[in-house]
């Protein structure tokens, strides 16, 4: 272990501040967002078509049967 | 260093625009099975499309080879661009050791990385969802990952560009002064864990989209890395008059050597280079839309970034965990968030 905190030190890794960490945790939330929004958005699509697309069947049934 | 208003209005607008994008084969799925009165979730029966019908054979055929199918193409390409000499002189230890490191870690890192969130988280996040979607038909399905997948990338890629504070994480892809097949994934490897469309198609995948994810990702890895390449295989699109229309089309559809390497180009001055665009992966269509495009038929004459002083591999890999030691670069402790 010690050797690998050696390692650490000697490439500089002692020089990471609190606004390297901030930074990472800004393009974290970027890239986040940048695959939550599309992955919303197809969910709510497939999910509708499913669901929209049975109820009409259902109700083109129904009115086939009244008939 | 603050973003142009102009820009910020340019994604924020370009950003709403690929909301419908995104939308898009999903609406036009509905409407397709509102008319022909498909109902593929109420069907049990294999496809009877002949191309996903040899898809699923030749997925059966190959078996595990599949996967090493683009690593094997990427060192055989490698290894004609060395052959051919066209890494000339500028491929010094630094920039060797960044190439290896990157490959390297794309294998031993970032694979087992996204397959551990594949297996372990997606079904805490998205839980009782795996296989929901597996009734959407196969060419449906690549549709849909090839506009969530390569939109997502072509994003994240413009926002490291467009966004001065994250423009750093992306340096290292374009600090080397040469073209080739490594180039495609010499990246930062922060830049890479982090690439938003490999979580969106592993929810995908999860959700029931493997098999067309997996065509996806094989035409995607075989086109970027021939875009990255210093073989020219479009001139002849130029050169021959016959061949022109194609080129017209090809050219404005997936990202090409002529246009990729303008985005890698050290200069814009000589009206070929064009690192404020062409952010396109895979498809260079998100360029033409969102007006980011430049083709100029020809090929930059210098790469990479003109104030590079070839900073260590560690630092290029891991940046902000490790620094720079080269003064004034923008990867050193106290470095300057220019570009």
């Amino acid at each position: 272990m010690g050797r690998i905190y050696k390692l650490i030190a000697s490439r500089g890794a002692g020089s990471m501040r609190l606004q390297d960490l901030t930074l990472l945790v800004k393009k974290v939330l970027v890239g986040a967002v940048a695959t939550v929004v599309p992955l919303l958005i197809l969910l709510g699509g497939l999910h509708l078509t499913r669901s929209m697309l049975t109820d009409s069947s259902r109700t083109e049934q129904v009115s086939s049967h009244a008939k | 260093m603050k973003m142009d208003a102009d820009v910020r209005q340019k994604i924020i607008g370009n950003g709403l625009a690929s909301l419908l994008i995104y939308a898009l084969p999903v609406a036009l799925m509905f409407l397709t099975f509102y008319l022909t009165n498909q109902r593929p979730w109420q069907q049990t029966a294999p496809s009877s499309v002949p191309i996903v019908r040899y898809y699923q054979s030749f997925e059966r055929g190959l078996g595990p080879f599949q996967d090493y199918a683009l690593t094997v193409f990427v060192i055989v390409l490698g290894i004609l661009e060395f052959s051919f000499g066209l890494y000339e002189k500028r491929w010094t230890k630094t920039e060797r050791s960044i190439d290896i490191a990157c490959f390297a870690a794309s294998y031993i890192v970032i694979r087992p990385f996204t397959t551990y969130v594949g297996l372990k988280v997606l079904p805490i996040v998205l839980p009782g969802l795996k296989n929901l979607y597996v009734w959407v038909p196969f060419l449906w399905g690549v549709f849909i990952i090839c506009i969530a997948d390569d939109l997502t990338q072509y994003w994240y890629h413009r926002l490291h560009h467009q966004i001065p504070w994250l423009w750093r994480f992306h340096r290292t892809h374009h600090s080397a002064a040469y073209m080739g097949m490594a180039m495609a994934s010499r990246q930062n490897l922060i830049y890479t864990i982090f690439f938003s469309q490999i979580y969106l198609t592993a929810a995908l995948v999860y959700l029931g989209l493997g098999g067309p994810a997996l065509i996806v990702l094989g035409l995607k890895g075989v086109i970027t890395t021939l875009a990255h390449s210093c073989i020219p295989w479009d001139k002849p699109f130029y050169k021959y008059k016959v061949l022109r229309p194609a080129a017209w089309v090809l050219e404005r559809l997936i990202s090409t050597p002529a246009t990729h390497h303008a985005h890698h180009a050290a200069s814009t001055d000589d009206g070929i280079g064009y690192y404020k665009g062409n952010f396109g992966n895979m498809f260079f269509l998100w360029d033409v839309i969102f007006g980011t495009a430049h083709i100029s038929r020809e090929y930059p004459k210098a790469y990479g970034i003109s104030h590079y002083q070839g900073d260590q591999w560690y630092a290029q890999l891991l940046w902000p965990i490790f620094k720079s030691k080269v003064e004034g670069s923008e990867l050193a402790a106290n470095g300057p968030m220019v570009k």
